[in-house]
C-alpha cells in the first residue's frame, strides 16, 4: 500500500515536472512583437509606403473651411481685420492676446514626422520618379509647416532631423528669420525639382506648380516683411538685412510666379459670364479640372465630410459682416476709385453701392446683394438683418456671399453640409504675387497690368490703368503709395477678399498702424440711407426695432452708429461701445505672437521672447 | 434536534459499513434516546427461526426482518462475533436476542426504541467491570470551524501529566492512556473543550473560536493563514457584510468597508458600472496604480463576480502581503474567495432585492425669464448687446406666470422650427432636467444557491440575475447581468483532491446613445429654457433630443465572461502539498451600434428625418459591430511543506511557478445606408463598409517562494521572493527580483501577560519591508517602435483629404519610444499593531506605511517643443506616499439579549514627488517637480469682487495683460498682486518665481473615513454605514459652465445658484460678473473672473450615508412550520443623504471624476470633461427577502 502510493506520487510529481518543463521550454515565450501595427524595422520600404506616409500631411496641414460661427477657416479668417468682423472682437488684432493663452508650438510635431521620412525613405525600392515625387512632397510640407511658424513666431530653430528626447539637445537658440526662410526656399527648390508636372489638380496632390506658387508666396512675404518693417524701423525685421537681400526675395517671388505663368498650363477660370464666374469658382464642388485651381481640399457630405459656411451665411448674417472699408475699395465698373458724391448717392439706397452696374462685379459676388438668391426659393431680403440676434445677425450690414451654396437645400439648413471647396492655391494668387513682386522691384507697369488683366477681364472690368484708378483721397489708407503699388495691393484685396490672406498682408506690409491700430471697422450707411426709414413699426425692421443713441425707457441700445445724433450721415459702428479706441493692435508687440514661457526655460534660456511680450 | 436525528438516522440506514465504523457513540446514544421516546406502544412480532452455525449477523438480520426492528452496528463489533446455533418458535424479540448472544462474550446488545444496537463489550463497559478497563492508544485531529486542522493546540489528559501538541495539520496521538480518560483540548483564541475518549477510533475534536476575529483564517497569496499569525497588512471583508446591499456589483459595496481601500465613483455612475479601486493612494504618476484583483486565484474583474457568491475578501496592502505576486501587484491585491460547499450540510437559499433608484441630486434650472435676464446681463457685459429684447422678456415673464393661450413659437419662419438653438427664439419655460429625468427607475436582483456534499465531495452552485433601469425618461437604458457559479471539489483518494470552479457572467447594457451619450448630457445642460420641447402639434421638437432617443438608435453591449479553474491538490507525503491550478479566462464583448436619424414633424405634419450633425447619424442609418475577445491562460503550480520542531517551532515553506499569456483580438466593422432600419446588418446596407482590427498580447512568467517561521505563535517571521519576467520589456531589461521580509511579535503570548489575558488577548506588533515591481504603466510593446495605419471608414472616419481616387489610408509617424523601458520599482515599509482587548470586545489595528515608487515610468518629462513629440516614458521619476490607517470595532451583547457593534475607520495618505526630470522646476503648476505634492492646485489669491470704479481703476493700474488685456470693471474678481510687482501674472513660471500664483488647495482625497454600526435583538437588526472624505478640494476651471453658469454663447448654463451674481444692487454676490461671448473670444472676458482662485476653490469633503438596512429574521419556530430554515425580510437604501459644502449643482463623489489623484491638476484639466455633465449618481431604496430552505 505504502509502496504503491509512493509510486503514484512519483508519477504525479514527474507529470507536473514535465508540464512545467514543457511550458518553460518555450524560451521565447516572453518575446512578443506587436501584431497590428507596422514595424519601423525597414519601414518606408516601398513606394506605396512612401505615399501612405506622406498622405498623413495632407490631412491637416492645409486650411479648411469653417465649421461654425466664429470658427477658423478660409472664409472667416479675415475676421478681425479691416475686411471683416464678427460681433466679438479678435483678440490678436485688438491687442488682447495674453501670454496665458499661448499654446505650445505643435508645428514641430509635423516637422518631426517629416524629418523621420527623410531619415528613412532611402530604404524604398521602386521607380526613381515615384520616390522623387514623395520626397518632393515631403520637402514641400516641411517648407509649408515652417512657413506657418515663421508667420506666427518669426525665426524659430530649424530642425532637420529626428531629435533624441534629451533636454540638453534643446538648449539651442532661435535661428534668424533669414536662415529659416532661406531653408524653406531651399526645400522648395528641391521640391520644385522633384515634383511632377501637372496641368490640373486632378491628382489632388502637390505638384511642381504648387511648389512654385508657394515659393512665390513665401519669398514675397519675407521680402515685403523685411522691407516694410525696416522702413518703419520697428522691432521685427532682421537687423543686419541688406536691401540687396530683400531684393533677392522679391526676385525669387517674381521668378517663381513667372515660371508658373510662362508654363501656360494655367489660366483664370472664366466662361464669359462676368457676373457669375468669380462667385461660381468658390461654390463649385469639384475643381479637379478647373484651369485656375492648383490645389484644393474637397468636401463630400456623403461621407459626413462637410463644413458649415452656408448654414450660417444663408441667414444673411452669420454674426459677422464685411466692412465698409472693403466695400469701398472695389473700383467703379469703369475702373475709377469709388469716392465722393458718386459714393454718397449710391449709399443713400441700401444695396445700390453693391450693384454690378455701378461697381466691380466681384463686389456683388462677395457681398450679399438684395434680391440675389439666398437659399432655394428665398432671395436676399431688401435690408440686412442687423436687428437679429445670434448667428442670424449681420454685424455691418454687408453679409458675406462668397462661398454661399445658395442652391444647396441641405447646406443652408444644416451643420456640416456645406461642400464649397477649400482652395489652397489658385492661379490668381500667382498673378498677384508676380505683379506685386515686380512692382516692388520697379518693374514695367505694362507687364504688371498684363499680369493682372485676366482677373479684371473675368469680372468684366476694364484693363488696369494705374493712374486712372489711383486714389489720392487722404482718407484712403494707401493714398501715399505709388500708383502701381497701390493698384496691386487693391487688386489683391479685392480678388482675395475673405480668403484668409488679409491679416498676413497687413502684417508683412507693416501696415497695422494705418489699417488696424486705433481704427474702428464700420458698416453700411444707416442714417442718411433708406435703411433708417425702415426702422418703424411698419418698416422692414418693424418686428424688432433698432435703438441707437438713446433707447426708450425699458429698452436698450442695440445698434451703434458713427458720429452723434443729428449728423446727416451715420454709418453702422459695431465696435463703438466695445472698442471705443478702435483695434488695440500693439505696434511694438502684436506683429508676432508670443512664445510660451515654458519654452524659455526648457531651452535653458536660449530661446528669447518676441518683442514686446 | 429532531431534524438532526432524523437526518442521521436516514443517512445511517444507507451508510456503508466503513462509515458506520467511525460513527461516534454520542450520536448513537442521542439517537437511541429519541427512538425510545417514540417507540411506546409499538407492537412486537413473534420470532421463529432455525439456524445452525451461521454468522451472528445473519441471525440478527433475520430477527430484524421478523421483528421489524432496525439493526445498528456500532464500531466493528461483529468482528468479535462467534457462530450461532439457534432454534426458536414464536418467541419474543428479547428471547431471540438472548439466545443469539448467549455465547458472545465480547458483544452485547441493547434495545433502544425500535432498534437493536449491537456493540462490542468494551464500549458498553462501565466502571463496575474493572476487568475490561485497558490502557489505549488514541489518535485524533483538532479542527477549527472551517474544518482546517489547528496546529499547536494543547491536548492534556485530565488528572494526569500526560499531554501533547497537535502537529501542523492539527493531528495528535497519545499512547497508553486510560480508555475512559477525558482530554482537555485548548488553543489560544478558541473555547477550550473537554472530550471523553470513546474507544480506540480516531477522534475528531472541533474547536470553536472565541468571539473576536483573531482566529479567522485569512486567505493570503497562494495559501491561507490565521489572522493571529499575519505579519503583513491585510484587511478582511466577510461576504455577509456585503449581502443584501442594493448595489450593482461588489466594487460599490466595498466603499468604506476596509481602511486604506479607496473606492471612488469616478464617472462610473451608469447602471452596471464598477467603481474605481485603489489601495493606499497614488502609486505612480500615470494612474496605473490600481490593485490586482484575483477571484479564487484568477485575475479577473470584481464586477463579474456575483456579490452573493463572495465568502470573503482579503485586501493585501503592504509589500509583505502582496510580494508573492511580485510585479503583478505593486499597488496591493484584492483576493476574493467565493463560497464553497460544506460536507453534510445541504442548504438551498434564495434572496431577492427590489428597489427604486433616482438621481442623488439634479441641478435646479433657472426659469426662462431668469435665464433670459441672466443671458442678457452676460452678453451685455461682454459685447454690449442683449439677445433677449425687452418685449421678449415680458413675454417670458408672462409665460412663467401663466402660459395659457400664449404663442410659444412667435418667431417661427419655416415648417420645421429651424434655428431655435442658441438663439433667443421661443417662448416657453422648460426645465430640461425635469423633462428628461423620471422620478425613479427600477432595479432588482434574484439569487438562488445550493451547497452541500459529503465528506469526499462538496459542491456549491449559484445563479443570479440582476437588472437595473436608467433614470432618463425618454432614453431607455437597461443593464442586465446573469451569473452562474459552480464549484465542486472531490477527494479522489487519500492524497489527491480535484477541484473545478466555473464562473459564467453575462451582462447586457443597452442605451439609445449610439455615440452621443457625452453630447446628450452636455446638451441637456446647455439647452435654453425658453424653448418648448414640444412643437405646436405636441410632437417632440428636434431640440428636445427625444427624436434621437426614440429613433430606434441603440447601442447594446453584451459581455460574456467564462472562468474555468480546474485544480489539483496533492498531499503525497504528510505535510507536503502540491497545488496545480490551470486558470482559464475567456471574455467576449459584442457591441452593436445602430444609428438611426430622429423623426420630427413639420407644422403641417410632414415627417422629416433629422440628424443633429454632432451626433454623426447618417440620415439613412448606420450600423457598427464591435467584437472583441480575450483569452487568458495561467498555470500556477506551487508546493508547500510544513514542519514542526519540538512542538514550538513551526516552519512553512512554499515555492511555485506562474505563467500568464493574454491574447486580445478585436474586430470592428461599420457601414451606413441601411436597406431597412428594422433589420440592420453589415451585409444589409448599401454604403461603404470598413473593418478594423486590433490584436495584442502579453505574457509574464514568475517564480516565487515564501518561508514562514513561527515560534509558539509569539514570534513570527516571513520571507517572500518573486522573480518575474514580462513581455513588455526588451530581453535585457525584462527580469526583476522582488523580495520582502516581515516580522511579528505577539506580546499577548508572553508569560508575563498571562495574568491579564482576559483583558488583552492579542497585542501584536508587526513590521514589513519589501520591494515590488510594476509593469502595467509600460505599453504592451514599449520597447518596439511602431507606426499606426489609418484607413478611411464610413461617416468620415479616417483621413479627411480626398485624393484622385477618394480618401486613402495613411501611415502615421512612429511615436517617440524608449527601448530601455523597464520595471517601476515600489519599495514599501509598513508598521502595524493588531489588538484585541477588553474581553475581546474591542478589536482594532493601526498601520503606518511609506511607499517609495522608484524609476517610475513617466509621465514623460516636459521638453522644448522643437523635440516634436511627446517624449517617451522612461524610468526616471520617484514618488513617495506616506499614510496610515486605523480601524476599531466594538462588539458586545447585553444581558437582555441585545447585540450590537460599532466600528470606525480612518485612513490618510499623501504623495510627494521626490525625483523628476525638471531641473529648473519650471511650470510647476502644470508639470511635476521635485517636492510637488500630488494633487496640488495652483491659483490666485483674491480680495473678493471689485466693488466700484475706484477699485477697478486701482486694479487696472497693474499690468494684467497676462490674463486679459480687457479692463477690469466692478464685478470682476480682484486677483491679488501677491509679489507686489504691479503685475498679475505667473512670473517666469519657475518654482520660486510664480508671480501671483500660489498653492491654494489639493485635489487628493484626505482622511477617508467611515463608521458603521449594527444592533440586533430578537430577530430585528438595524445597520448603517456612513462614509466620507475629510478633506478635498475641487477647483472649477475657466469655462466649466456647470459651475460658472456663463461662458461661450452656446454653453451658457443657468442654475438657480448662478443668479446670485454681482450687480451694483447685489454687491455681496457669490458669483462675479457673468460674461457670454462667442467661443473664439470668450477667454478675454472669463479670464477676468474664472481663474482658478482661492475664492472659488471648492471644499469637496463630504459625509454620506452610504447604506442603512433594517432586517427582520422571522422566528425559527414560525418558519419551521413551513419547512424553511431562514426567512429574512429587509429594507435597505444606498446614498441616502449627504452633508457637504460643495457647490450645489455638483456631487462630491462625481466631481472627483474629473480628478484622478494620479494626475496633476493640469493633466486632469486637460483630460477631464466638465464635472456634472454625466449620468448622475443614484440613490436607492429597496426591499428584499432572504430565504433558506
Amino acid at each position: 500500500m505504502m509502496m504503491k502510493m509512493k509510486v503514484n506520487t512519483i508519477k504525479i510529481v514527474a507529470l507536473i515536472g514535465i508540464a512545467l518543463g514543457l511550458s518553460a521550454c518555450k524560451k521565447n515565450f516572453l518575446d512578443l512583437q506587436p501584431l497590428d501595427s507596422l514595424s519601423t524595422t525597414n519601414s518606408l520600404s516601398s513606394t506605396n509606403e512612401l505615399k501612405m506616409y506622406v498622405n498623413q500631411f495632407y490631412q491637416n496641414v492645409f486650411p479648411g473651411q469653417p465649421t461654425g460661427v466664429g470658427g477658423s477657416g478660409i472664409a472667416f479668417n479675415d475676421a478681425g481685420t479691416d475686411n471683416m468682423i464678427f460681433s466679438s472682437i479678435n483678440a490678436r488684432t485688438s491687442g488682447l492676446s495674453s501670454l496665458s493663452d499661448t499654446t505650445s508650438i505643435r508645428e514641430y510635431r509635423t516637422i518631426r514626422s517629416i524629418n523621420y521620412f527623410f531619415e528613412n525613405y532611402r530604404h524604398a525600392t521602386g521607380q526613381a520618379s515615384e520616390i522623387n515625387k514623395y520626397v518632393g512632397e515631403a520637402r514641400f510640407f516641411r517648407a509649408y509647416v515652417y512657413f506657418n511658424m515663421v508667420r506666427k513666431y518669426g525665426g524659430v530653430t530649424w530642425i532637420n532631423k529626428v531629435l533624441p528626447a534629451d533636454q540638453e539637445v534643446m538648449a539651442v537658440r532661435r535661428d534668424s528669420r533669414t536662415l529659416v526662410v532661406d531653408s524653406i526656399l531651399a526645400d522648395l527648390d528641391k521640391a520644385i525639382d522633384l515634383l511632377p508636372v501637372a496641368s490640373n489638380s486632378a491628382s489632388m496632390r502637390v505638384h511642381k506648380d504648387v511648389a512654385l506658387a508657394f515659393k512665390s508666396r513665401v519669398a514675397l512675404y519675407e521680402g515685403s516683411w523685411e522691407k516694410y518693417h525696416k522702413t518703419k524701423n520697428d522691432a521685427f525685421f532682421v537687423k543686419d538685412i541688406t536691401d540687396d537681400k530683400i531684393k533677392t526675395y522679391y526676385e525669387k517671388a517674381r521668378d517663381a510666379a513667372a515660371t508658373v505663368i510662362n508654363s501656360s498650363r494655367w489660366s483664370v477660370y472664366s466662361t464669359g459670364k462676368p457676373l457669375q464666374d468669380y462667385g461660381n469658382l468658390f461654390v463649385t464642388t469639384d475643381l479637379s479640372t478647373n484651369s485656375e485651381v492648383l490645389l484644393w481640399k474637397k468636401y463630400n457630405t456623403n461621407d459626413n465630410i462637410g463644413h458649415s459656411i452656408s448654414k450660417y451665411t444663408s441667414t444673411d448674417g452669420a454674426d459677422m459682416g464685411l466692412t465698409l472699408s472693403l466695400v469701398d475699395d472695389y473700383l467703379t465698373r469703369d475702373g475709377r476709385p469709388f469716392t465722393g458724391n458718386e459714393r454718397k448717392q449710391a449709399q443713400a439706397v441700401y444695396g445700390k453701392e453693391l450693384s454690378a452696374d455701378l461697381r466691380d462685379p466681384r463686389l456683388s459676388q462677395t457681398v450679399a446683394m438684395p434680391g440675389q438668391p439666398l437659399k432655394p426659393g428665398v432671395n436676399v431680403p431688401a435690408y440686412p438683418p442687423i436687428n437679429q440676434t445670434g448667428f442670424n445677425r449681420s454685424t455691418t450690414g454687408f453679409p458675406l456671399y462668397k462661398f454661399l451654396e445658395y442652391n444647396n437645400a441641405s447646406a443652408v439648413s444644416d451643420d456640416f453640409k456645406s461642400m464649397a471647396p477649400a482652395i489652397a492655391f489658385r492661379y490668381a494668387e500667382v498673378l498677384l504675387n508676380y505683379a506685386e513682386a515686380l512692382a516692388e522691384l520697379g518693374g514695367d507697369p505694362i507687364v504688371i497690368a498684363n499680369a493682372l488683366n485676366p482677373l479684371r477681364l473675368r469680372a468684366g472690368m476694364p484693363s488696369v490703368d494705374v493712374n486712372k484708378e489711383y486714389n489720392t483721397d487722404p482718407s484712403y489708407p494707401f493714398y501715399s503709395l505709388s500708383p502701381v503699388i497701390q493698384c496691386v495691393r487693391r487688386e489683391r484685396r479685392v480678388e482675395l477678399a475673405a480668403e484668409g490672406m488679409r491679416l498676413d498682408d497687413i502684417l508683412r506690409w507693416a501696415a497695422a498702424d494705418i489699417l488696424l491700430a486705433g481704427k474702428r471697422p464700420l458698416g453700411a450707411l444707416f442714417v442718411g440711407s433708406d435703411m433708417a426709414s425702415q426702422n418703424t413699426s411698419a418698416g422692414f425692421y418693424g418686428s424688432s426695432l433698432l435703438y441707437y443713441d438713446t433707447a426708450p425707457s425699458g429698452k436698450s441700445v442695440n445698434l451703434y452708429l458713427t458720429g452723434v445724433q443729428g449728423d446727416a450721415l451715420r454709418y453702422i459702428d459695431p465696435y463703438k461701445n466695445l472698442l471705443p479706441g478702435g483695434y488695440g493692435f500693439n505696434l511694438g508687440r502684436d506683429y508676432l505672437v508670443p512664445i510660451q514661457q515654458r519654452m524659455l526655460q526648457l531651452t535653458g534660456g536660449n530661446w528669447s521672447q518676441n518683442p514686446g511680450w | 434536534m429532531y431534524e438532526i436525528l432524523t437526518f442521521n438516522f436516514y443517512g445511517h440506514c444507507r451508510m456503508k459499513r466503513k462509515i458506520l465504523l467511525t460513527m461516534k457513540l454520542t450520536v448513537i446514544l442521542l439517537l437511541s434516546f429519541t427512538f425510545q421516546v417514540v417507540a411506546n406502544g409499538f407492537a412486537q412480532n413473534r420470532i421463529t427461526m432455525t439456524e445452525k452455525n451461521v454468522s451472528l449477523k445473519k441471525v440478527l438480520k433475520e430477527i430484524s426482518r421478523q421483528s421489524g426492528y432496525d439493526l445498528v452496528f456500532v464500531s466493528d463489533a461483529l468482528q468479535y462475533a462467534k457462530p450461532v446455533t439457534i432454534q426458536v418458535k414464536e418467541v419474543s424479540l428479547e428471547q431471540a436476542l438472548e439466545l443469539s448472544f448467549r455465547n458472545q462474550p465480547l458483544i452485547v446488545y441493547d434495545i433502544k426504541g425500535k432498534a437493536v444496537i449491537v456493540k462490542d463489550r468494551k464500549i458498553s463497559a462501565d466502571k463496575s467491570n474493572p476487568m475490561l478497563v485497558l490502557p489505549v492508544d488514541i489518535k485524533g485531529k483538532v479542527l477549527d470551524e472551517t474544518g482546517q486542522g489547528i496546529p499547536g493546540a494543547s491536548i492534556k489528559v485530565k488528572g494526569s501529566h500526560k499531554g501533547t501538541i497537535t502537529d501542523p495539520n492539527g493531528q495528535f496521538s497519545l499512547t497508553g492512556i486510560d480508555e475512559n480518560a477525558i482530554l482537555l483540548v485548548s488553543y489560544v483564541g478558541y473555547v477550550s473543550k473537554e472530550v471523553k475518549i470513546t474507544g480506540k477510533g480516531p477522534l475528531t475534536i472541533n474547536l470553536t473560536a472565541e468571539s473576536g476575529q483573531l482566529n479567522e483564517v485569512v486567505v493570503v497569496g497562494y495559501g491561507t493563514q490565521k489572522k493571529i499569525n499575519l505579519t503583513g497588512s491585510v484587511s478582511v471583508v466577510k461576504g455577509e457584510d456585503l449581502e443584501n446591499r442594493p448595489v450593482t456589483n461588489a466594487t460599490q459595496s466595498l466603499q468604506g468597508i476596509a481602511p486604506g481601500l479607496n473606492v471612488s465613483v469616478g464617472g462610473n455612475t451608469k447602471p452596471g458600472q464598477s467603481f474605481n479601486l485603489n489601495i493606499r493612494g497614488a502609486g505612480n504618476l500615470n494612474g496605473g496604480d490600481s490593485p490586482f484583483v484575483l477571484v479564487d486565484g484568477l485575475a479577473m474583474s470584481l464586477s463579474d463576480v456575483n456579490p452573493n457568491d463572495i465568502e470573503s475578501i482579503s485586501i493585501l496592502k503592504d509589500a509583505a502581503a502582496s510580494a508573492i505576486y511580485g510585479a503583478r501587484a505593486p499597488y496591493g491585491v484584492i483576493l476574493v474567495t467565493t463560497k464553497k460547499g460544506t460536507a453534510d450540510k445541504t442548504t438551498i437559499s434564495y434572496s431577492n432585492n427590489i428597489g427604486f433608484t433616482s438621481p442623488v441630486k439634479l441641478p435646479e434650472m433657472a426659469n426662462s425669464y431668469e435665464f433670459a435676464k441672466y443671458f442678457n446681463a452676460a452678453t451685455f457685459n461682454a459685447t454690449g448687446s442683449k439677445q433677449y429684447s425687452d418685449d421678449k422678456l415680458a413675454l417670458l415673464q408672462q409665460y412663467v406666470n401663466n402660459p395659457a393661450g400664449m404663442n410659444i413659437f412667435p418667431e417661427v419662419t419655416d415648417n420645421y422650427y429651424s434655428n431655435w438653438e442658441n438663439s433667443a427664439n421661443g417662448v416657453a419655460n422648460t426645465n430640461w432636467f425635469d423633462f428628461h429625468y423620471k422620478p425613479y427607475a427600477m432595479r432588482q436582483s434574484h439569487n438562488l444557491s445550493t451547497s452541500g456534499g459529503n465528506k469526499n465531495t462538496q459542491y456549491f452552485i449559484s445563479g443570479a440575475y440582476y437588472k437595473e433601469g436608467g433614470s432618463l425618461r425618454y432614453a431607455d437604458i437597461n443593464y442586465k447581468r446573469y451569473n452562474l457559479n459552480a464549484s465542486i471539489s472531490s477527494q479522489l483518494n487519500s492524497w489527491i483532491k480535484l477541484k473545478l470552479n466555473t464562473k459564467f457572467t453575462q451582462s447586457d447594457y443597452v442605451s439609445p446613445f449610439s455615440g452621443f451619450e457625452g453630447l446628450f448630457f452636455h446638451n441637456l445642460a446647455r439647452m435654453r429654457p425658453n424653448v418648448s420641447p414640444y412643437d405646436l402639434n405636441g410632437n417632440f421638437s428636434e431640440m428636445s433630443m427625444v427624436p434621437y432617443l426614440q429613433s430606434g438608435s441603440k447601442d447594446e453591449t453584451k459581455s460574456y465572461t467564462l472562468a474555468i479553474l480546474p485544480g489539483l491538490e496533492l498531499e503525497p507525503v504528510k505535510n507536503w502539498k502540491i497545488m496545480a491550478d490551470f486558470n482559464l479566462l475567456r471574455t467576449n464583448t459584442n457591441e452593436d451600434v445602430l444609428k438611426l436619424p430622429g423623426l420630427i414633424y413639420g407644422m403641417d405634419g410632414t415627417p422629416k428625418y433629422v440628424n443633429r450633425s454632432e451626433y454623426g447619424i447618417p440620415i439613412l442609418g448606420g450600423y457598427t459591430r464591435n467584437m472583441n475577445a480575450t483569452n487568458y491562460f495561467s498555470p500556477n503550480v506551487y508546493t508547500s511543506y510544513s514542519y514542526v520542531l519540538n512542538h514550538d517551532h513551526t516552519f512553512n515553506a512554499m515555492f511555485g511557478f506562474q505563467q500568464e499569456l493574454n491574447e486580445y483580438s478585436a474586430l470592428s466593422s461599420s457601414t451606413q445606408d441601411l436597406i431597412s432600419a428594422s433589420r440592420p446588418g453589415l451585409s444589409l446596407a448599401t454604403g461603404s463598409q470598413t473593418t478594423l482590427e486590433n490584436r495584442t498580447h502579453w505574457g509574464t512568467r514568475g517564480f516565487f517562494g515564501r518561508l514562514n517561521y513561527n515560534y509558539k505563535n509569539k514570534y513570527l517571521v516571513e520571507v517572500n521572493g518573486r522573480y518575474d519576467g514580462s513581455s513588455r520589456f526588451a530581453a535585457d531589461s525584462r527580469w526583476g527580483f522582488f523580495p520582502s521580509v516581515s516580522l511579528g511579535y505577539n506580546l499577548a503570548g508572553e508569560k508575563f501577560m498571562e495574568g491579564i489575558k482576559d483583558q488583552i488577548s492579542l497585542l501584536k506588533i508587526r513590521g514589513s519591508y519589501g520591494l515590488l515591481g510594476n509593469q502595467s504603466g509600460a505599453g504592451l510593446y514599449s520597447y518596439a517602435q511602431t507606426m499606426n495605419v489609418t484607413i478611411p471608414g464610413p461617416s468620415g472616419a479616417g483621413g479627411q483629404w480626398y485624393f484622385q481616387n477618394g480618401r486613402e489610408g495613411y501611415i502615421a509617424a512612429p511615436a517617440p519610444f524608449n527601448p530601455g523601458v523597464t520595471w517601476e520599482k515600489v519599495q514599501m515599509a509598513n508598521l502595524g499593531l493588531d489588538f484585541e482587548v477588553l474581553k475581546s470586545h474591542l478589536t482594532g489595528s493601526i498601520d503606518v506605511f511609506q511607499r517609495n515608487t522608484r524609476d517610475m515610468l513617466g509621465p514623460s518629462l516636459d521638453i522644448a517643443d522643437m523635440y516634436g513629440g511627446i517624449p517617451p516614458l522612461s524610468n526616471n521619476a520617484n514618488l513617495r506616499t506616506n499614510g496610515w490607517e486605523l480601524s476599531l470595532t466594538w462588539k458586545d451583547q447585553l444581558e437582555n439579549g441585545i447585540r450590537y457593534s460599532i466600528g470606525a475607520m480612518l485612513s490618510d495618505n499623501k504623495s510627494v514627488v521626490t525625483k523628476y526630470q525638471n531641473p529648473t522646476n519650471s511650470n510647476p503648476s502644470n508639470t511635476w517637480y521635485e517636492g510637488k505634492n500630488v494633487g496640488e492646485i495652483w491659483g490666485y489669491r483674491t480680495s473678493g469682487l471689485i466693488q466700484n470704479a475706484d477699485q477697478a481703476a486701482a486694479f487696472n493700474k497693474m499690468n494684467h495683460s497676462y490674463l486679459s488685456s480687457s479692463a477690469w470693471v466692478p464685478g470682476d474678481v480682484n486677483y491679488r498682486d501677491l509679489n507686489g510687482d504691479n503685475k498679475i501674472d505667473i512670473g517666469n513660471n519657475v518654482l520660486g518665481n510664480m508671480g501671483d500664483l500660489s498653492i491654494i488647495g489639493n485635489t487628493t482625497p484626505r482622511y477617508a473615513y467611515s463608521f458603521n454600526g449594527a444592533v440586533e435583538w430578537k430577530g430585528f437588526s438595524v445597520s448603517f454605514l456612513f462614509q466620507g472624505i475629510g478633506k478635498m478640494n475641487y477647483a472649477p476651471k475657466p469655462g466649466d459652465v456647470y459651475f460658472w453658469g456663463a461662458g461661450a454663447l452656446a454653453q451658457v448654463t443657468v442654475f438657480n445658484q448662478h443668479l446670485d451674481y454681482w450687480t451694483p444692487q447685489n454687491p455681496g454676490a457669490y458669483y462675479p460678473n457673468p460674461y457670454a461671448a462667442p467661443a473664439g473670444s470668450i477667454s478675454t472676458y472669463i479670464n477676468k473672473t474664472q481663474q482658478v482662485s482661492d475664492q472659488y476653490l471648492q471644499n469637496a469633503a463630504y459625509l454620506r450615508l452610504k447604506n442603512a438596512t433594517i432586517n427582520y429574521a422571522l422566528p425559527s419556530s414560525l418558519i419551521k412550520k413551513i419547512r424553511l430554515s431562514k426567512v429574512n425580510i429587509f429594507i435597505t437604501g444606498e446614498n441616502l443623504f449627504t452633508i457637504t459644502k460643495l457647490a450645489k449643482m455638483l456631487d462630491p463623489e462625481t466631481v472627483a471624476a474629473a480628478v484622478d489623484p494620479g494626475k496633476s491638476y493640469a493633466q486632469n484639466v486637460t483630460a477631464g470633461g466638465e464635472p456634472g455633465k454625466i449620468y448622475p449618481l443614484s440613490k436607492v431604496y429597496s426591499i428584499g427577502v432572504n430565504v433558506g430552505f
